[in-house]
C-alpha cells in the first residue's frame, strides 16, 4: 500500500489500488508546493465537452482539407480519429489547437462556440496537443521545455527550482519517469514524445490530443502508453487519439471516427465493431475490377533487384529498415503496401542511392550499389535505377522551369541533348531538338500544354507525373521505383500511367510500386509485400489476396514474422476465417486489449532502456 | 500566379487602383512602382533639408545628359564628362552586378565582390607592370587573364567552404572581403608602391596597358563594347549550356537537382568562381580604364552596389547592363545635383537603399492593396473580396 | 622594474578595453538577434546612425538649452543616438516581418541607407562631408575614482590615460554582458527568444508570440549596436566621421559565429578582435605593417568555420547541404 502512495499513478494496477490511487492523487495534490498552471487538479472541475459542427477548412490555394466534419467528444472518453495521410486528421487537430481557423462550421466547448486564434487561447481553454513530430527546443532541458511559455517566476526572473519541482510533480502524478533536468537532445524519440505529453498535461489540458503517438514507440512502450491514456480518461480527461493502428483503436478507444478525403466516412462505438470491419472502413471497400494476369512463373528467374537483410536509418532517425529481403525479377511488378511512415520512404531513398544500407546488400543486375549522397545517386543511376519520387513538386520537378527543361533533367550533359562536338561542362544544349522531342512526348502521353516552354508548374498533377515518368523511362531503366505515383492525379491520367507502368514491365524492366492505394496495388502488381515498422510483415501473390486481407497486415492486426519477398520466398499462409482470431496461429499478435496485462508485467527488455510507466518491481507491494 | 481573388464586379470601376496594385504585386511591374516610390521618398527627404529641392531633383534626373550643341562646325557634344562618368560607372557596376547575379542564380548569397575586385585589380596591375616592355597585344590579354584568374580563385573560396564545410557563404564572403582589402593594402604598400608619387599608389600603368578612351574627355573605353557582349555570353551560358542548366536547377530546386544526379557541389563552386571572375574584370576596369594606377586607399563598398544592380535586373545577366546604366545614371545625377545645388550626392545612396527595400519587399504592394481595399470598403464602397492568408509561423 | 611592467600591462589592458567596447556592443546585438533566428547584417548602419545622431543631438541640445551643464547635453545626445538606432532597427524589422523583405538584403540596404543618410545630413547641417570636426561636441560623462595616485598602474587601469576616467559606454560594456546573460539565462523572455530561434514551431505551439519576439530581438540588437556607435563618436573621440564604423559591424557578426553563438564565446571573440586591433596599433608604432594583425580576426573566423564544418560533416547530413537553408 505504501508503494501506491509513493507512486500515485503506478500502473501495476489492480482494482485494489485504484481507490488508493485516488487518495494518493489527492494527497499528492495538496502536498505539492507549487500547483501547476491549471488551478485545479484533475477531477475537481468537470472537463469540457468538445464538439465540431460542420467544420471545413479550405486553404487559400483552393485545397479543401476538411469537409463538413462533425463529431463530439465527452469527458472521460477516448476517441480515435482514423484515416490515411491527407485525410484531414492533422488539419482538424490544428484547428482544435488554434494553429488554424475553420473556414466554415463551428467548434463548441461546453456548448459555447469557441474560436481560438492562437495556441495560447486554446491552451487556456484546456486543449493540449502532443504533435506527431517533436516540437521541443533541443538545447533546453525537460523542465524548460515543459514550462515553456508559462514559466514560474520570482519577480521578473525565472524560478528554476519551482519549475523543476512542479514538473517533477506532474511527472509523478501521471506516471512519466522523466528527470526534469535532462537536456532533451539526449533523450530518445520515445522519451521526447513523453516530454511532449508531459507538457500538455502540465499545462492543465482537459482535452488531450495525440497525433500518431506510437509511431516512434516500440510495441511495449506503445502498449504502456495506451494503458496510461485509458487511465487518464478514467480520471476525467478527454483523449483524442489520431492513429491508423486498429489494435490501438480496439485497445483503448471508446468511440472512433474514420476520415477519408477530409470527410467523415464512418463513426461507431468501438465495442460494437470488430477489427476486421474497422480495417475495412479505413482502407475502403471498393475494389476496382482486377486485370487478369498469369501467376508468376516458378522462380528460376534472375532478379534485377536484390536486397538481402538490408538495414538502414534515415538522416532524421525517424524511419528504419530492418532485415529487409526482397527481389524483383525483370518483367515483374512488386507492390509494397503499408501505411505511410513505415519505412517505404526510406526504402525508396536507399534504392535511389541517397541513403546507404548499414547492413545487408543492395544490388542491381548483380552489381552492388555503394556510396551515398551525390556518389550514391550517380551509382544508382548508372546501374539503371529510375524513380518517381513521392514528393513530386519538391523532388520530381523544378516547378519554375519549363517542361522541356524538366524533361531533359537526367540527360542534360549527354548527347543528343548536348550538341555533338562541344564536349564537357559547357556543352551547348540542343534546345530546339529537346523542345521538339518534348512536344512529341507530350503528344504521346496525352498531355495538353500550351507549349513545351511553359513552366511545368502550370500542369495538373497527372500531367506533371506523366512528364516525370516519360523522363525516367527515356533512359530505359532496369528498375523503376514508383512511390505513390498516382497521388493527386486525376482518374484519366491514372489509367494512362498504369498502362505505361505495365508497358515498362512488359519490356523486361523490374518495377517496385510503393502505394497506399490498395486498388492500384492489386490491379498492377504481380506480387505484393506489406511493410510495417520497417519490416516485411506479409508476402502475397496479387491474384490471391484482397484489400481486406492486406488491410489486416497493414494495420498491424496480423503479421507474418517469416515474411520475405525474394523470388523463392513462400507466400504468407492464409489466416483462419474465424473473426475472433483472424491471423494464423503461428503469428504472435501485437499487444491488444486482452494481453495488455501480460505485456506489462513482463520486465522491460534491455533493448528498450526507457519504458514509460514501467512497473517498478522493487516498489510493488 | 497570385492567389488574389478577382474584385467583385460592382466595384470594378473603383477597384482600378487596387487591382493595379494587386497585379503589380504579382511581380510584373513592381519595378517601376518601386523606383517611383524610392524617388518620391528621397524627394521628400530632400525637401526637408534643402532650400531648393525641385532644382536639386531636376539636376539629379537630367544632369548627366550631354548637350548637343549646334556650333560653328556642326553638331558638338558638350558636357560629356558627367555623361562619361555615368557610362564608366555603368561598366564597373555591370561587371559587379554579374559578379553577384551568377552565384545568386545558384542560390549562393555571396557578397564577396569587393574583395574579388580588389585582388583582381591588383593582379592585373602587377601583370601590366611586370610586362611593361611588351606590346599591348601581350600586356592586355595577360592582365585580363590575371584579373580573371585571381578574382575567380578568390570567388571560389566561399563556394568551396560551403560545399566542403557547410559554411554560410554570407559570412565567409564577408570575411574574405575584409582579408582581401587588407591583403591589397599590404601588398601594394610593401611591394608595389611608387616612391615618386605624392601618395601611396602603384606607378602609372604603361601606355601599352591602358585602355584608351573612345569618347574624348572621358574614360569610356573599349570595355563599353565588351560589357554587353559579356552579359550576353553569361545569359547564353545560363540558358544554353549544361553547366548553366545545372546552375539554374541547383538554384531553383536543389533537392530535385540532387536526385537527378546533377553535380551539385561542382556547380556551386563554379557559380561562385564565375562571380569572382567578373568581379576581377571590374577591378581591371577600375585600374586600367578609370584610374590608370591603383591607390592604396581605393574605396571599398562598390561591391555592395553591385547587389542593387543584380536585384534590379532580377539576376538576369542580359538585363544587367541596362540596370547598371540606370543605377550609374542616378549616381552621376547625384554628382550633378551636388555640383549645382546644396544637396550632397550621398542622397543617391539613400535612394538606392530605398530601391532595394521596395524591390525585395514581396508583400509590400499586395498589403498596400489590401489596406487600400479595406479603407475603401470602410468608407462605404462595396467590399472587395480579399483572401486572408492562413496565420502561422511568421518565418 | 616591476612597476614599469605593470604599467605597461595596465596600459595594454586599457587599450584592449577601449578597442573591444564597440565591437562587444555590436556583437551582443548580433547575438541577441541571431538567437532569435534573425541574422542582423545592418549593425554597421546602426552604429553609424547612432554615432552621428549622438553628436548632432548633443550639439543641438547645447544650442537649444545652453544653460544646462555639458554632461546633460551629452546625455541628450546619447538618447537621440539610441532613438535613431532603434528607428533604423524598427525599419528593418517592419520591412522583413511585415513586408517580407529578405533579412540579409534589407540589412545591406540599411547599411547603405545609414551611410548615405549620415553623410547627407552632415553635409547639410555641418557643411562638411568628412567629419564634424568643426563642431564642438561633448563627450559622454566619464567616471573617475579619485585618490589612486599612489598606485599608478591601478590608476591607469581604472581612470584611463590622463586620469580623466573612462567614458560611460566603456563602463557599461561589462554591465551589458551581464545584463544580456541575465536576460538570456534567467528571464522567461530570454527563454522565449532562444526558443523562437531554435524551433519556432515549438515556440508557437507553446503560445509564444513569435513575431513579437523577433521584433523585440531586432530592436534590442539595434539598441546595443547603438551603444557601440555612441561610444565611437562620444567617447574618446568626440566627433563623427564618415564611415566611422569601419567594418566593426561585420566583425561583430564574425564574433558571434566564432563564439559558437554563445555569450561567453562571443565575448571572448570580441576581446580577441579588440586585441588584434591593439596589436595592429602597437606594431604600427614599431613601424610594422598594420594589415597583418587586422587580417587576423576574419582569418581566425574562417578557420573556425572550416573546423566546425569538418566536425559537422562526420554526422549525417541533411539533403543538399550545399544550398543555404535560408530562413
Amino acid at each position: 500500500m505504501s508503494a501506491a502512495m509513493n507512486t500515485p499513478l503506478d500502473i501495476a494496477a489492480s482494482a485494489a489500488t485504484s481507490a488508493a490511487m485516488n487518495t494518493g492523487m489527492n494527497t499528492a495534490t495538496s502536498a505539492s508546493s507549487g500547483t501547476p498552471p491549471s488551478s485545479a487538479p484533475i477531477g475537481a472541475t468537470p472537463p469540457g465537452r468538445l464538439s465540431l459542427h460542420g467544420v471545413s477548412k479550405r486553404y487559400p490555394t483552393g485545397t479543401l482539407a476538411v469537409d463538413q466534419v462533425s463529431l463530439s467528444i465527452s469527458p472521460g472518453e477516448v476517441h480515435a480519429i482514423v484515416g490515411e495521410n491527407g485525410a484531414g486528421k492533422s488539419t482538424v487537430m490544428k484547428m482544435l489547437y488554434g494553429l488554424e481557423q475553420p473556414s466554415a462550421g463551428e467548434i463548441h466547448l461546453d456548448g459555447e462556440p469557441v474560436r481560438w486564434r492562437t495556441p495560447r487561447e486554446a491552451i487556456a481553454a484546456g486543449m493540449g496537443l502532443v504533435p506527431q513530430h517533436v516540437t521541443l527546443v533541443p538545447s533546453f532541458t525537460v523542465a524548460e521545455n515543459v514550462v515553456l511559455g508559462q514559466e514560474p517566476r520570482r519577480g521578473p526572473l525565472l524560478d528554476t527550482r519551482v519549475a523543476i519541482e512542479q514538473v517533477a510533480e506532474t511527472a509523478r502524478r501521471f506516471g512519466l519517469p522523466l528527470d526534469p533536468r535532462t537536456p532533451v537532445s539526449r533523450l530518445s524519440l520515445g522519451e521526447q514524445q513523453a516530454v511532449g505529453l508531459l507538457k500538455a498535461l502540465h499545462q492543465g489540458a482537459r482535452i488531450l490530443m495525440l497525433d500518431e503517438p506510437t509511431a516512434v514507440l516500440a510495441p511495449q512502450q506503445a502498449a504502456a502508453l495506451m494503458t496510461a491514456l485509458r487511465r487518464y480518461a478514467d480520471h476525467g480527461l478527454a483523449v483524442i487519439l489520431i492513429t491508423h493502428r486498429i489494435a490501438e483503436i480496439r485497445e483503448v478507444s471508446d468511440r472512433f471516427t474514420v476520415l477519408r478525403g477530409g470527410r467523415v466516412a464512418g463513426s461507431a462505438a468501438t465495442r460494437d465493431v470488430g477489427e476486421a470491419e474497422i480495417a475495412a472502413m479505413v482502407v475502403g471497400r471498393a475494389v476496382a475490377p482486377r486485370r487478369s494476369r498469369p501467376s508468376p512463373a516458378p522462380s528460376r528467374r534472375t532478379p534485377v533487384l536484390s536486397m538481402r537483410a538490408v538495414a538502414a536509418t534515415d538522416a532524421g532517425g525517424r524511419q528504419t529498415l530492418e532485415d529487409l529481403t526482397l527481389e524483383i525479377a525483370g518483367g515483374e511488378i512488386l507492390g509494397i503496401a503499408g501505411v505511410e511512415g513505415n519505412g517505404q520512404g526510406l526504402l525508396a531513398d536507399v534504392l535511389a542511392g541517397l541513403v546507404r544500407a548499414e547492413r545487408g546488400q543492395v544490388s542491381v543486375d548483380g552489381v552492388p550499389l555503394r556510396g551515398q549522397g551525390d556518389a550514391g545517386i550517380r551509382a544508382a543511376r548508372a546501374a539503371g535505377v529510375a524513380a518517381l519520387p513521392e514528393d513530386r513538386l519538391h523532388d520530381g520537378v523544378a516547378p519554375d522551369m519549363s517542361i522541356t527543361e524538366n524533361a531533359i533533367a537526367n540527360r542534360h550533359a549527354e548527347p543528343p541533348v548536348v550538341r555533338r562536338g562541344v564536349p564537357g561542362w559547357f556543352g551547348a544544349l540542343d534546345l530546339g531538338g529537346a523542345a521538339r522531342e518534348t512536344a512529341r512526348l507530350l503528344r504521346d502521353f496525352g498531355v495538353v500544354a500550351a507549349s513545351p516552354e511553359v513552366p511545368i508548374r502550370s500542369l495538373s498533377g497527372g500531367n506533371m507525373q506523366k512528364v516525370v515518368l516519360a523522363r525516367e523511362i527515356a533512359l530505359a531503366p532496369r528498375l523503376l521505383v514508383a512511390s505513390q505515383p498516382t497521388r493527386g492525379v486525376d482518374i484519366g491520367a491514372c489509367e494512362s500511367l498504369h498502362e505505361r507502368l505495365g508497358a515498362l514491365r512488359d519490356s523486361g524492366a523490374a518495377v517496385m510500386l510503393i502505394s497506399a492505394d490498395l486498388d492500384e496495388l492489386l490491379a498492377l502488381s504481380d506480387r505484393i509485400a506489406v511493410m510495417s515498422h520497417g519490416r516485411l510483415v506479409g508476402h502475397f501473390a496479387a491474384a490471391e489476396v484482397d484489400a481486406r486481407r492486406l488491410g489486416l497486415y497493414m494495420t498491424g492486426v496480423c503479421h507474418d514474422p517469416a515474411a520475405r519477398a525474394d523470388l523463392d520466398a513462400p507466400f504468407t499462409p492464409a489466416e483462419r476465417t474465424e473473426p475472433a482470431e483472424p491471423c494464423s496461429p503461428s503469428a504472435p499478435v501485437t499487444p491488444s486489449a486482452p494481453s495488455a496485462r501480460s505485456a506489462l508485467s513482463a520486465p522491460a527488455t534491455p533493448s528498450a532502456p526507457f519504458t514509460p510507466f514501467a512497473p517498478d518491481e522493487e516498489r510493488l507491494p | 500566379m497570385t492567389s488574389a481573388a478577382p474584385p467583385a464586379p460592382r466595384a470594378s470601376r473603383r477597384a482600378g487602383l487596387t487591382s493595379l496594385l494587386r497585379r503589380a504585386g504579382a511581380g510584373i511591374g513592381t519595378l517601376p512602382l518601386s523606383l517611383a516610390a524610392a524617388l518620391l521618398v528621397g524627394f521628400a527627404l530632400t525637401a526637408l533639408v534643402s532650400d531648393e529641392p525641385l532644382r536639386a531633383w531636376l539636376a539629379l534626373l537630367t544632369g548627366p545628359l550631354p548637350e548637343f550643341h549646334l556650333g560653328a562646325q556642326g553638331w558638338e557634344l558638350r558636357r560629356v564628362v558627367l555623361f562619361g562618368a555615368a557610362i564608366e560607372d555603368a561598366i564597373t557596376l555591370a561587371l559587379l552586378g554579374l559578379a553577384i547575379a551568377l552565384p545568386f542564380r545558384a542560390r549562393q548569397f555571396t557578397l564577396g565582390a569587393d574583395g574579388q575586385m580588389f585582388l583582381g585589380a591588383l593582379a592585373a596591375v602587377a601583370t601590366s607592370l611586370a610586362l611593361a616592355a611588351w606590346p599591348a597585344a601581350v600586356v592586355l590579354p595577360a592582365s585580363l587573364l590575371a584579373a580573371m584568374l585571381v578574382g575567380g580563385a578568390w570567388g571560389l573560396l566561399p563556394g568551396w567552404m560551403r560545399v566542403r564545410h557547410g559554411a554560410s557563404e554570407i559570412v565567409t564572403s564577408l570575411m574574405l572581403n575584409l582579408v582581401a582589402v587588407q591583403l591589397f593594402r599590404l601588398i601594394l604598400s610593401e611591394w608595389m608602391s611608387d616612391p615618386g608619387a605624392g601618395f601611396i599608389a602603384t606607378p602609372l600603368l604603361p601606355p601599352a596597358a591602358s585602355l584608351g578612351a573612345l569618347i574624348p574627355g572621358t574614360h569610356v573605353s573599349a570595355m563599353l563594347i565588351a560589357v554587353p557582349l559579356l552579359a550576353w555570353a553569361a545569359q547564353a551560358m545560363l540558358d544554353r549550356t549544361s553547366a548553366g542548366y545545372a546552375l539554374r536547377a541547383v538554384g531553383q530546386a536543389p533537392d530535385f537537382a540532387r536526385r537527378m544526379g546533377l553535380p551539385v557541389a561542382r556547380t556551386v563552386m563554379l557559380s561562385t568562381a564565375l562571380g569572382g571572375l567578373f568581379a576581377g574584370l571590374a577591378g581591371l576596369h577600375v585600374s586600367h580604364a578609370l584610374l590608370g594606377r591603383l591607390p592604396v586607399d581605393l574605396p571599398a563598398g562598390l561591391g555592395y552596389e553591385g547587389l542593387v544592380v543584380a536585384l534590379l535586373a532580377r539576376n538576369q545577366p542580359r538585363a544587367i547592363p541596362m540596370a547598371a546604366l540606370l543605377y550609374a545614371y542616378l549616381r552621376a545625377g547625384g554628382q550633378a545635383m551636388e555640383r549645382g545645388t546644396d544637396v550632397p550626392r550621398e542622397m543617391v545612396l539613400v535612394i538606392q537603399a530605398l530601391i532595394i527595400l521596395f524591390v525585395v519587399s514581396e508583400r509590400l504592394w499586395p498589403r498596400l492593396a489590401e489596406g487600400l481595399a479595406r479603407w475603401r470598403s470602410r468608407r462605404g464602397a462595396p467590399a472587395v473580396e480579399t483572401v486572408e492568408p492562413s496565420p502561422g509561423v511568421a518565418s | 622594474m616591476t612597476d614599469t611592467w605593470t604599467l605597461v600591462v595596465a596600459g595594454l589592458v586599457v587599450a584592449l578595453l577601449r578597442a573591444t567596447t564597440p565591437i562587444l556592443f555590436a556583437a551582443l546585438g548580433a547575438l541577441v538577434s541571431d538567437l532569435a533566428g534573425c541574422v542582423n547584417v545592418a549593425l554597421e548602419g546602426l552604429m553609424l546612425v547612432a554615432a552621428f545622431f549622438g553628436v548632432m543631438g548633443a550639439v543641438q541640445a547645447a544650442e537649444l538649452w545652453p544653460a544646462l551643464p555639458v554632461w546633460a547635453h551629452a546625455l541628450i545626445g546619447g538618447g537621440a543616438a539610441l532613438l535613431a538606432a532603434l528607428a533604423l532597427a524598427l525599419l528593418l524589422a517592419v520591412f522583413h516581418l511585415e513586408f517580407g523583405a529578405d533579412l540579409i538584403v534589407a540589412g545591406i540596404a540599411m547599411n547603405l541607407l545609414a551611410a548615405g543618410l549620415t553623410v547627407f545630413l552632415m553635409a547639410s547641417w555641418v557643411g562638411d562631408k568628412g567629419s564634424t570636426a568643426t563642431l564642438v561636441s561633448p563627450a559622454l560623462p566619464a567616471l573617475r575614482v579619485p585618490g589612486l595616485a599612489g598606485w599608478p598602474a591601478l590608476d591607469l587601469l581604472v581612470n584611463g590615460e590622463g586620469g580623466r576616467g573612462h567614458p560611460l559606454p566603456l563602463l557599461l560594456a561589462p554591465l551589458a554582458v551581464a545584463a544580456v546573460w541575465l536576460l538570456l539565462q534567467r528571464t522567461p523572455w530570454g527563454r522565449w527568444l532562444r526558443a523562437t530561434g531554435e524551433n519556432p514551431a515549438a515556440a508557437l505551439a507553446a503560445g509564444i508570440p513569435v513575431k513579437r519576439m523577433q521584433y523585440l530581438a531586432l530592436l534590442a540588437s539595434g539598441a546595443l549596436a547603438g551603444l557601440g556607435g555612441v561610444y565611437l563618436s562620444m567617447g574618446y573621440v568626440t566627433l563623427f566621421q564618415a564611415d566611422m564604423s569601419a567594418g566593426r559591424g561585420f566583425l561583430a557578426l564574425a564574433a558571434v559565429f566564432l563564439g559558437a553563438r554563445a555569450l561567453a564565446g562571443t565575448t571572448a571573440a570580441a576581446l580577441l578582435f579588440g586585441a588584434s586591433a591593439v596589436l595592429a596599433t602597437q606594431l604600427g608604432a614599431l613601424a610594422w605593417r598594420p594589415q597583418l594583425p587586422q587580417m587576423l580576426p576574419p582569418i581566425v573566423t574562417l578557420l573556425a568555420m572550416a573546423v566546425a564544418g569538418a566536425r559537422r560533416a562526420r554526422r549525417p547530413r541533411p539533403a543538399a547541404p550545399e544550398i543555404s537553408q535560408r530562413p
